[in-house]
């Protein structure tokens, strides 16, 4: 920081900015730290990891027929706060619960013609 | 909520599922990353979206990401708004029209100026951290063998009548040694020798006094919270009407404590972190003897005032009283009892905090 102009990419004409370099340097190494190869994934930096809860949110409730919505029980606040901008949602009581869910099984709680509308399915990794 | 582990293989069913058309996964990874790698190189079962926070994994910068599975970022598409940097022209004069970016997906989504100082930092953090730790792998070796020592040691903590002093939340399914079903995170409430909770936030207070933090309260996991203590949408909403607050004092509600003490062991946590952790809570809510044989010497400013929320001991508060702690903001008063005039206050003040106890002491207030 010291020995570089560093600027909002946006506002550097440079071709490339050292900015936009680095920032894509960094998006590189973000990838490669989850073996994640940058034909098939890409990362969007935000403010915070609601931030990007948020902006799947934006992507969801932009759909015309809007969406569905489940999530796991452990879910973290900000993964329950997207249920407000979806048409149904549903919280699921319990591991066995999604399980049967995802094998579709019929006496699953969230069931019903869903196909109609996109789903999202959310959950922690860890709680 | 209390580390447990989620199956990552529930995103792969969903996509191969017939029953389950035009669905999408999201998989919030902020808490499995701080210690733990995730291994995206199979993508045909990846989840779609991925949230993650880098401040949990490095401590510095305060950035997140969402790493996008592309074979889904039609999604955003459907996307309404666009910020600065996003679009390539604009109309608006006339006719409200855009032509947004479509040279990747983060061009398009990245709204505004990009935290690009915070950027730098991660990655210089992620090189930094990969040289002082070795990478996540050694960091998850490393707090699950913390974890499952400070497991052990707080579920062995017994008072003097064998009853546990910590309640911990765990999963049936998962154990401290697993690293596929539990984090190095443990929840957790304290109760006395009694049954009776100390609630969380008096937990985080006392121990902040000792210079240790640790997160108390719902910790942001609404229905995982509901689960753990067993209360229903109902009694919340009850309780909630009734005043109740997330984090505040008066968390212990109809004997039920509304929260928990959350402890999670990480890159930099020690074994002497662990030790100093148990031996502070040993030291606060242990209790060794029975009230009535308790003599204690008690100088410990914290512990003084947990003895004064728990069962009463008249010898050790006669003895040495301090009832009020210094960091409740109510000043630090210190008594011996030596004149009748300050046995009948501290009675009287006694009597106040604890009724039920002093029916045979009403003789002597006379």
């Amino acid at each position: 920081m010291q020995s570089t102009l560093l600027a909002n990419p946006h506002s550097d004409s440079s071709n490339p900015s050292v900015t936009a370099v680095m920032v894509e340097q960094t998006r590189l190494a973000v990838l490669k730290m989850f073996n994640a190869d940058p034909v098939h994934f890409d990362v969007v930096f935000t403010a915070n990891a609601t931030g990007a809860i948020k902006l799947v949110t934006e992507g969801f409730s932009g759909y015309a027929e809007g969406f569905n919505y489940c999530y796991h029980r452990n879910s973290h606040t900000s993964l329950v706060g997207v249920r407000e901008l979806a048409n149904r949602s549903h919280c699921f009581a319990s591991n066995e619960e999604t399980e049967d869910w995802l094998a579709g099984a019929n006496e699953s709680a969230f069931k019903g013609p869903l196909a109609e509308r996109p789903l999202l399915f959310a959950y922690p990794a860890q709680s | 909520m209390n580390g447990e582990r989620l199956p990552l293989d529930w995103t792969g069913k969903l996509r191969l599922s017939l029953h389950h058309p035009n669905s999408y996964s999201l998989l919030d990874v902020a808490a499995l990353v701080s210690t733990t790698p995730i291994d995206l190189s199979n993508h045909l079962f990846a989840p779609d979206f991925i949230s993650l926070s880098f401040y949990k994994i490095f401590g510095f910068p305060d950035l997140g990401a969402l790493i996008v599975r592309k074979a889904a970022g039609h999604v955003f598409d459907h996307r309404k708004y666009f910020g600065g940097g996003t679009t390539e022209m604009t109309t608006c004069l006339g006719e409200s029209w855009v032509a947004r970016k479509d040279s990747s997906l983060h061009a398009r989504l990245e709204d505004g100026t990009i935290a690009f100082r915070n950027i730098l930092a991660l990655k210089c953090a992620i090189t930094t951290h990969r040289a002082l730790f070795g990478g996540l792998e050694q960091v998850s070796t490393h707090a699950r063998w913390l974890a499952s020592i400070l497991h052990d040691r707080l579920t062995s903590m017994m008072h003097y009548n064998g009853a546990p002093v910590c309640q911990v939340y765990k999963s049936i399914d998962s154990h401290y040694q697993d690293s596929q079903r539990q984090g190095p995170t443990i929840a957790f409430n304290i109760q006395r020798s009694n049954g009776a909770y100390i609630g969380p936030w008096h937990v985080g207070a006392f121990l902040r006094a000792s210079r240790i933090h640790v997160r108390t309260g719902n910790v942001c996991n609404p229905a995982g919270m509901a689960c753990a203590l067993g209360v229903e949408a109902g009694w919340i909403r009850g309780a909630f009407d009734a005043g109740l607050r997330c984090n505040t004092e008066a968390d212990v509600v109809d004997g039920v404590p509304f929260g928990i003490v959350r402890v999670t062991l990480g890159a930099m946590s020690t074994l002497e972190d662990v030790e100093r952790l148990v031996s502070c809570l040993s030291r606060n809510v242990l209790e060794r003897r029975g009230p009535l044989q308790e003599t204690a010497q008690v100088r410990d400013k914290s512990k003084e005032w947990v003895e004064e929320s728990r069962s009463p001991s008249a010898v050790s508060e006669m003895t040495t009283t301090r009832m009020d702690p210094p960091f409740l903001g109510r000043g630090e008063r210190t008594t011996t009892l030596k004149t009748l005039g300050s046995l009948i206050s501290w009675l009287r003040r006694r009597k106040r905090l604890y009724p039920r106890f002093h029916g045979r002491r009403h003789m002597l207030e006379r």
